[in-house]
């Protein structure tokens, strides 16, 4: 059974005074199998965000069913879901959402503390994956004292730390500079290599070509898929481009 | 630029920022409404023609300062917060075109629409109001009402300029707070990143202190009038150690929770206490001026209840007989027992004349002198009232000599006092040793008398300083040994008062009537012989004075506790909706990362609780604290009843209580309606 399954997933969106509504996801069906990594790619607007908050239940499908771990979501109660994401998700987003009140180091151990575990296991785990991540040093350090890519692997020090199903990722390496974000996607790759499964949507090329496997969505719907099986980072990351060039071209597959 | 544009950028701005903008107004129309009322029954002559309303209409009028010092400070302050909310705007405007000049006349435009605006409604609400208020005062002052309604057009005009002064004050302020801002940094004002403070121990430990100190003083205070002296002192320690400490302190407590792992890592106290040491600092002078604003209506209340629902207790402690009389001469004189024994007659024939019947006379007279009281043992050093700058008067004493044959005559008994020897009555028995020592003259104590202080002289409680009744043997001997001790004017200190009081059973009008008739006989009679003071007063003339003034104290008190709590209502407001805002981003963020709505809203209410119950705390400690020292100040005004100021206290705190738990419910909700 593979570990996270999506299936026919419809997403619409009602505009507030009941004009148009936009059909952000069509029939989205995928599967992630546990130690993959799966990068998602596609045009501005084409539902990427959409179907990420749909999978970590910050959001709710029109139709479809997400099943993790061999849960359905849909059939989490409401006030049970923000545990369910603490336990089983790690998010890491765009713009890092760290809370400015806590020092790295407690912005860590917020979904621990969240999930009531023991001063003294927060800190085991948090010695555990801190050296990998290279943010020993800073962990007494407030969010706006450090650097865009070291908050960013503060963010996955703390998507990382609840040992989670799967890490969902939207456009992690968005908001940092090239070599951040060659930092950011070495340390995916190693995370992903401890057998962690991640899901990342990524406008970067050179992102995706880290993946094992590349889904392009266009329209709302999955558009094509391209696994990297044997080959290397630059051989996937010409399969990526060709795809991409296709993609806007408004080709057929 | 066309005409009109500045004006309409100025109410759209403030229609813009209505959440800030509305309870604003709203506190400038309570309190212009309110000043025209102080005003209205102050000055404005309605009240003319009141018998016995004088006081209290005098204390309205000094009232009215107090509210206008009181809205200036208030109003400036919050608009200096709305201001600094409001800078990333301007700064938009700025980098938009427009410079400071023309901020400047949009900011001159709001100033102006609030003032027409606030003037008018207060006006309204306080024309409307007064009569309301007028009846209020005439019921608890206790004079005839008016049925008319009447408008003051000088408390129209007094209004109106009063805070037009304040606004012009407030309009050159939030001019200098754009000023030395640049368009960047007032577009960024509220972006920058902020470090929590630390915790300052210092500033901490001082603010103890100062707390500390204001507390002894409050708590060590024995007498009445260093109580009157040191009262002020105590507030002014008092109100720096609570800023300082409830800053300092309270980020102190916040990183020590910090540091205590086990409290700290847990799902209730994580986010709240971070998120309240993160913000103490700043908030730390919000709370404090909200626990002062507290602690002075509790304490005003709380003393002019006891002073209003007490007047009559103080009035019969302090006339016990309908009439009363008394006459007071410095130094030494041979002929004064005659010239009492005259007095007497004098008084009595005159009221009889009158038609009383003269029952439950009280005649005495007395020698005094004053002096430092040392030692355990009764010890007076007379020379040391000498120099008025350095007098303590914690240590100052007055001493009565009276005369075993008038203290036997008047209380009925048959004591017996040898010379060089005296019967002693303190209002602390535990203060009398063997021998008491006056200046240069000892005796011997041959017992303590059974009478109170009170009973003897009913003025004495009332008095600066305590009182020691010395029984001697024959007081014109005693008194001729003290002839020589002049006090800093020359005067002597010796001091010869005569007492004589009586009830009539004649009506009040009748015994007011009579009190001045007799006053005019003491007159003609101890013309030209060098008495420095006498008079004769009625007990029901007095009741007048008596509930004018405690009621006017009662209703003045009322009304400034309204408006110090609207101003709590106001800070609170203010403080809930800033920090919604900074929170709403926070609790997004803690929700995607798996904080449950049940989560927020224990964190939120935990928080707030201990945000909430600061203020309340502390100004229940500090009106438990003062509670002795305003108790010594009642005593200036005869009311001797500690039990009764601590029942009105009580009431007066769960009242406050209650109505501080509402605003909390109200502001609390709006809280909730930003963040959610
Ligand atoms: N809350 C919303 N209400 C209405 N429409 C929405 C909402 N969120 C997204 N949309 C619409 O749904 C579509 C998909 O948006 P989505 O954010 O998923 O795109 P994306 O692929 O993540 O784009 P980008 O690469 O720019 O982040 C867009 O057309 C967007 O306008
Ligand atoms: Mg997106």
């Amino acid at each position: 059974m593979s570990l996270l399954e999506a299936k026919n997933i419809r997403k619409v969106y009602k505009t507030r005074f009941g004009g148009a509504s936009v059909e952000a996801l069509k029939n989205v069906s995928f599967t992630v199998e546990k130690g993959e990594y799966v990068a998602i790619m596609g045009e501005s607007g084409s539902g990427k965000t959409t179907l990420l908050n749909i999978i970590a239940a910050l959001d709710k499908a029109t139709e479809g069913t997400v099943i993790l771990d061999g849960m359905d979501l849909a059939k989490v109660r409401d006030r049970d879901i923000a545990g369910f994401r603490r336990d089983n998700l790690g998010y890491v987003f765009q713009d890092f959402n760290l809370l400015d009140t806590f020092p790295l180091e407690d912005n860590i151990y917020l979904p621990l503390v969240l999930a009531g575990r023991k001063p003294d296991e927060m800190q085991e785990r948090l010695g555990r994956i801190a050296p990998s991540l290279g943010i020993e040093d800073i962990l007494k350090k407030y969010p706006y004292e450090v650097s865009g890519g070291q908050k960013q692997r503060a963010a996955v020090a703390r998507a990382l730390i609840t040992d989670p199903r799967i890490i969902l990722a939207d456009e992690p390496t968005g908001a940092l500079d090239s070599k951040s974000s060659d930092e950011l996607l070495e340390l995916f790759k190693k995370v992903n290599q401890t057998g962690q499964t991640i899901l990342m949507v990524t406008h970067s090329t050179k992102a995706a070509s880290n993946a094992s496997r590349v889904l392009f969505i266009k329209d709302g719907t999955i558009f094509h898929q391209i696994y990297k099986g044997d080959c290397s980072d630059n051989q996937m990351y010409q399969k990526i481009s060709d795809t991409l060039t296709l993609l806007a071209q408004g080709g057929e597959q | 630029m066309k005409a009109g544009f500045y004006p309409r950028m100025a109410v759209s701005g403030m229609r813009r920022n209505g959440r800030l903008y509305a309870p604003y107004i709203a506190t400038c129309i309570l309190m212009e409404a309110m000043y025209y009322i102080l005003h209205f029954l102050g000055f404005s002559g309605v009240m003319n023609g009141m018998p016995g309303g004088r006081t209290a209409v005098d204390m309205l009028g000094m009232g009215t300062y107090v509210m206008a010092l009181f809205a200036a400070i208030f109003l400036f302050y919050t608009q200096s917060t709305l201001i600094r909310g409001r800078k990333k705007e301007f700064g938009l405007y700025s980098i938009l075109g427009m410079n400071r000049r023309n901020i400047g006349r949009i900011l001159f435009w709001e100033t102006c629409i609030i003032w027409a605006v606030s003037t008018t409604g207060g006006l309204i609400a306080g024309i409307g109001l007064s009569k309301l208020a007028e009846l209020g005062f005439t019921k608890l002052i206790a004079v005839p009402t008016r049925y008319s309604f009447s408008i003051s057009g000088a408390s129209v005009v007094m209004t109106m300029l009063v805070f037009a002064v304040i606004f012009v004050l407030i309009y050159l302020n939030s001019l200098r707070q754009i000023r030395f801002a640049r368009p960047t940094q007032l577009i960024r004002a509220d972006k920058a990143g902020e470090k929590p403070p630390k915790a300052n121990w210092a500033v901490g430990i001082t603010g103890l202190l100062f707390l500390g100190s204001g507390y002894y003083i409050a708590l060590k205070i024995e007498q009445p009038m260093s109580a009157f002296l040191w009262f002020f002192v105590a507030v002014i320690l008092v109100v720096i150690g609570t800023y300082l400490t409830l800053i300092a302190g309270s980020v102190i407590l916040c990183r020590l929770l910090q540091k205590n792992r086990k409290f700290y890592y847990r799902a209730d106290h994580f986010v709240s206490v971070s998120s309240m040491a993160y913000r103490m600092k700043r908030n730390g002078a919000g709370l404090a001026s909200i626990c002062l604003l507290l602690t002075s209506v509790l304490v005003m209340m709380s003393s002019t209840s006891a002073l209003y629902t007490g007047s009559e207790e103080c009035l019969n402690a302090r006339y016990p007989n309908e009439i009363g009389a008394f006459a007071c001469k410095y130094g030494y004189d041979e002929t004064l027992p005659s010239q009492a024994a005259r007095m007497d007659a004098i008084l009595k024939a005159a009221a009889e004349e009158e038609g009383a019947d003269v029952h439950n006379n009280y005649t005495y007279s007395e020698y005094s002198i004053s002096g430092y009281f040392e030692n355990s043992c009764l010890q007076v050093t007379l020379n040391s009232l000498t120099d008025m700058a350095f007098i303590d008067y914690d240590k100052v004493a007055q001493i009565m000599f009276i005369d075993v044959s008038d203290y036997n005559r008047v209380f009925g008994h048959d004591a017996e006092v040898e010379p060089g020897q005296a019967l002693v009555g303190t209002a602390k028995k535990s203060e009398i040793g063997d021998v008491i020592t006056v200046g240069d003259v000892s005796f011997d104590v041959a017992g303590r008398i059974d009478e109170s202080v009170t009973e003897i002289d009913p003025t004495a409680g009332g008095a600066a300083s305590p009182t020691i009744f010395v029984i001697v043997n024959d007081v014109d001997e005693v008194a001729q040994a003290f002839t020589d001790y002049r006090d800093y004017n020359g005067e002597p200190m010796l001091a010869w008062f005569w007492y004589c009081r009586f009830d009539t059973g004649l009506d009040a009008d009748g015994q007011i009537a009579l009190a001045s008739t007799l006053s005019k006989k003491l007159g003609e009679e101890l013309k030209g012989k060098g008495f420095s003071n006498y008079y004769c007063e009625s007990h029901e003339a007095e009741r007048d004075d008596f509930v004018s003034t405690f009621g006017g104290l009662f209703f003045l008190g009322i009304l400034l506790s309204m408006i110090f709590l609207v101003s709590c209502v106001v800070i609170i407001y203010y403080k809930q909706v800033s920090e919604g805002f900074e929170d709403q981003a926070r609790f997004e963020i803690m929700q995607k990362v798996g904080m449950t709505e049940e989560d927020i809203r224990k964190s939120i209410n935990s928080q707030m609780l201990t945000v909430f119950m600061i203020p309340i705390a502390v100004a229940g400690l500090h009106l438990l604290v003062v509670l002795p020292l305003v108790n010594k100040l009642l005593m200036l005004f005869a009311l001797f009843d500690f039990p009764r100021l601590l029942i009105c206290a009580a009431v007066c705190f769960l009242l406050c209580g209650l109505f501080y738990g509402v605003i909390y419910k109200l502001t609390s909700n709006a809280y909730y309606k930003i963040v959610s």
